[in-house]
C-alpha cells in the first residue's frame, strides 16, 4: 500500500545542506556588499573630510585616502565575483537534485566559476598589496589596524580544478547524449 | 551517406506491427520508434540480437548504408 513517505520525493541531506549554506552565504554577501557600498558612498561624500583629517593627524600621505577607496572598491568587486560564483554553484546543485547534472549548461557554469575564481584571485593581488601598505601606515601611526588579504596557492588549485571539472562535465554530457540515443 | 535502419521494410514483410515487436523484444515502443525513424545514435548487440531473433533475419537485413 502506498504511503506518504513512499510517494514523497527523495530528499538528499547533502544537497539540502548545500542549498541552505549557499543561500545563507548569498544573503551574507549581499549584506556585506550593501555595507561596503554604503562605506564607499560615505568615504566619497559625508565621511571624506573626516577621513582626510584622520589621515593628516596620523601624518600619513593623502594617497592613503585613495588607497582606502581603492581597497573598498576591490573588496566590493571581489564580493560581487564570489556572489556570482555562488549563484552558479546553486544552479549546479539544483541540477544535481533534478537528476540531470551531466548537462552542457553545467560545464559552462563550471567554466564560468573557474573564470570568476581567477578574477577573484587576480583582485586579491592588488588588494593584498594596498592592504599591506595601509597596515604599515597604521602601525607607524600607532593604530592597531590590519588589512590582510590572503593570496594562497590553494586558490590556483581550485581554479585549475574548476576548469578541469568543466571539461569532465562536457565529456560527461556528450556521453549522456550517446547513452540517451542508444537503443 | 548514412546508416539506414530498414526496420519498417522488415516489419511490413513479416506483417508485424512495431508494438508487437516491442513486446517481443522487451523494448519500449518509444525506443523502438527511435530506432525505426533512424534517430538512434547507437544500437546494443542485445537489442540487435533480439530483433534478429524475432524477425528471423540477419543484422545486415536490418541495417544498410547509403
Amino acid at each position: 500500500m502506498p504511503t506518504a513517505t513512499m510517494s514523497a520525493p527523495r530528499r538528499d541531506p547533502l544537497l539540502a545542506a548545500a542549498k541552505i549554506v549557499i543561500v545563507l552565504l548569498i544573503a551574507i554577501l549581499i549584506f556585506a556588499m550593501a555595507m561596503v557600498a554604503i562605506g564607499i558612498g560615505a568615504i566619497l561624500t559625508v565621511g571624506r573630510a573626516e577621513l582626510l583629517a584622520e589621515i593628516a593627524v596620523a601624518e600619513a600621505p593623502v594617497l592613503a585616502y585613495w588607497a582606502i577607496l581603492a581597497l573598498m572598491l576591490l573588496i566590493e568587486s571581489l564580493l560581487f565575483l564570489v556572489l556570482r560564483f555562488l549563484f552558479e554553484l546553486r544552479r549546479i546543485v539544483l541540477s544535481v537534485e533534478e537528476g540531470d547534472p551531466f548537462h552542457p549548461a553545467n560545464a559552462d557554469r563550471l567554466a564560468r566559476m573557474g573564470w570568476l575564481a581567477l578574477g577573484a584571485w587576480l583582485l586579491t593581488l592588488p588588494a593584498s598589496m594596498i592592504g599591506a601598505w595601509l597596515t604599515r601606515l597604521a602601525i607607524a601611526a600607532g593604530e592597531d589596524l590590519r588589512f590582510e588579504a590572503q593570496v594562497g596557492e590553494e586558490s590556483l588549485l581550485l581554479i585549475l580544478t574548476l576548469f578541469i571539472l568543466a571539461r569532465v562535465f562536457r565529456h560527461g554530457a556528450a556521453m549522456r547524449d550517446d547513452l540517451e540515443g542508444t537503443v | 551517406m548514412a546508416i539506414r535502419v530498414k526496420l519498417d521494410d522488415l516489419l511490413h514483410e513479416r506483417r508485424m506491427t512495431l508494438t508487437e515487436l516491442a513486446e517481443r523484444v522487451g523494448l519500449t515502443l518509444a525506443n523502438l520508434s527511435i530506432l525505426k525513424t533512424g534517430k538512434a545514435r547507437a544500437i546494443r548487440f542485445s537489442t540487435l540480437e533480439a530483433i534478429c531473433r524475432e524477425l528471423q533475419c540477419q543484422p545486415g537485413d536490418l541495417l544498410g548504408y547509403d
